[in-house]
């Protein structure tokens, strides 16, 4: 795994705090390395990064260049954009190869539970990331939830029911379920319409306000 | 309808909408969802409405979630009263919303049914919102 790690090349930064908006403006985004050396801010560029960090998610490890100097990394958090999804900052973690770390993992659905086939229902994810803790470099990238294994809407699928790779320990509570099915709802008419009744006036009020009181 | 079942007080103020939503931008269970891209008040009416798209247009398939919950009681006068004589009776609820949230999630339907749904749903909506992904995310 570790012969097709990512690289990618970083400048050492001097821009802190608010000025980093000019950073972002020339296609440069702000970033930190921390972890076993003294923190560190550089600067990528901008579409690079993003190409970089699609493959490599938060659990593949990547290869930063800074100058002479290479460090081996996890991405721990990616900062964007709320709407636009820009990248706006981002935490690399600098790992010993030999010391296992923790990880969020994604849970993923697959395959379809016999009562799904039949159109009865939906299945759903109860959780959608699990706690692991592996070296870095067995870190995976999600977690396959094989709901087919599910035969009954009563009994949901649990994090002990999980197939990991060897190496990989999850650390969250294997009782926690982590899919289950669901019925479709059969709405009824008249349900519908009686909801409709309710007007803002059925809405009780706990406690008085004190302008309240000379309005009514 | 939604609308809390109990409040504190019968009357609020209008506040303002500045910036961007704190939280409830991120996908929580479901794949797709509708994003909002401006500030504005969703009131109830609407986002019934959104359900009752998005339910018609899967034939009762999948599943959604709502995320967002209209508590904020806006008032009304009657028509033809004249101004003053205090401020009018509870009218409807709305939820206030920001850029960024996320008021609709659906999971368990095939894409292109779910950017439709979710595109027919978006019209009754008084801002204007994108429909999002997990997997669109970087």
């Amino acid at each position: 795994m570790s012969t097709d790690r990512l690289a990618i090349d970083a400048e050492p930064r001097a821009v802190v705090g608010k000025k980093v908006k000019q950073l972002r403006r020339e296609g440069m985004i702000p970033a930190v390395i921390y972890g076993i050396n003294d923190p560190l801010t550089i600067q990528l560029e901008n579409k690079m990064l993003r190409r970089v960090l699609r493959r490599a998610g938060t659990t593949n490890l990547i290869n930063i260049s800074i100058g002479t100097d290479t460090r081996t990394v996890l991405a721990r958090e990616i900062q964007q954009h709320l709407t636009r999804g820009d990248l706006i900052h981002v935490d690399f973690q600098e790992v010993d190869l030999k010391v296992k770390i923790t990880a969020e993992v994604a849970l993923v659905l697959v395959g379809r539970s016999p009562m799904m086939e039949d159109g009865q229902g939906s299945d759903v994810l109860s959780l959608s990331s699990v706690e692991i803790e592996a070296l870095p470099d067995d870190l995976i990238a999600e977690i396959e939830v094989d709901v087919s294994q599910m035969t009954s809407a009563d009994e949901p699928l649990y994090v002990g029911d999980l197939s990991v790779p060897k190496g990989v320990e999850i650390l969250t509570d294997p009782e926690t379920a982590v899919a289950r099915f669901e019925y479709n709802r059969l709405e009824v008419e008249g349900d519908e319409e009686s909801e409709y009744e309710m007007t803002a006036d059925s809405v009780e009020i706990i406690e008085k306000g004190k302008g309240d009181e000379d309005d009514d | 309808m939604l609308m809390p079942k109990r409040a504190k007080y019968r009357k609020q103020m209008r506040g303002r909408m500045r910036g961007m939503a704190k939280g409830g931008s991120d996908l929580l269970n479901g794949e797709f969802g509708i994003q909002a891209l401006e500030p504005g008040w969703i009131t109830s009416r609407q986002i019934e409405a959104i359900r009752r798209v998005v339910v018609r247009h899967n034939k009762r398939r999948g599943k959604y979630w709502i995320r967002i919950f209209p508590d904020k009681p806006v008032t009304a006068k009657p028509a033809e009263t004249r101004m003053g004589k205090g401020k009018g009776s509870v009218d409807h609820y709305v939820a206030v919303v920001k850029p960024g949230r996320i008021l609709f999630e659906l999971a368990g339907v095939p894409e292109d049914a779910a950017r439709e749904a979710l595109r027919l749903a978006s019209y009754k909506l008084p801002i204007k919102t994108q429909i999002v992904s997990r997997e669109d995310r970087l």
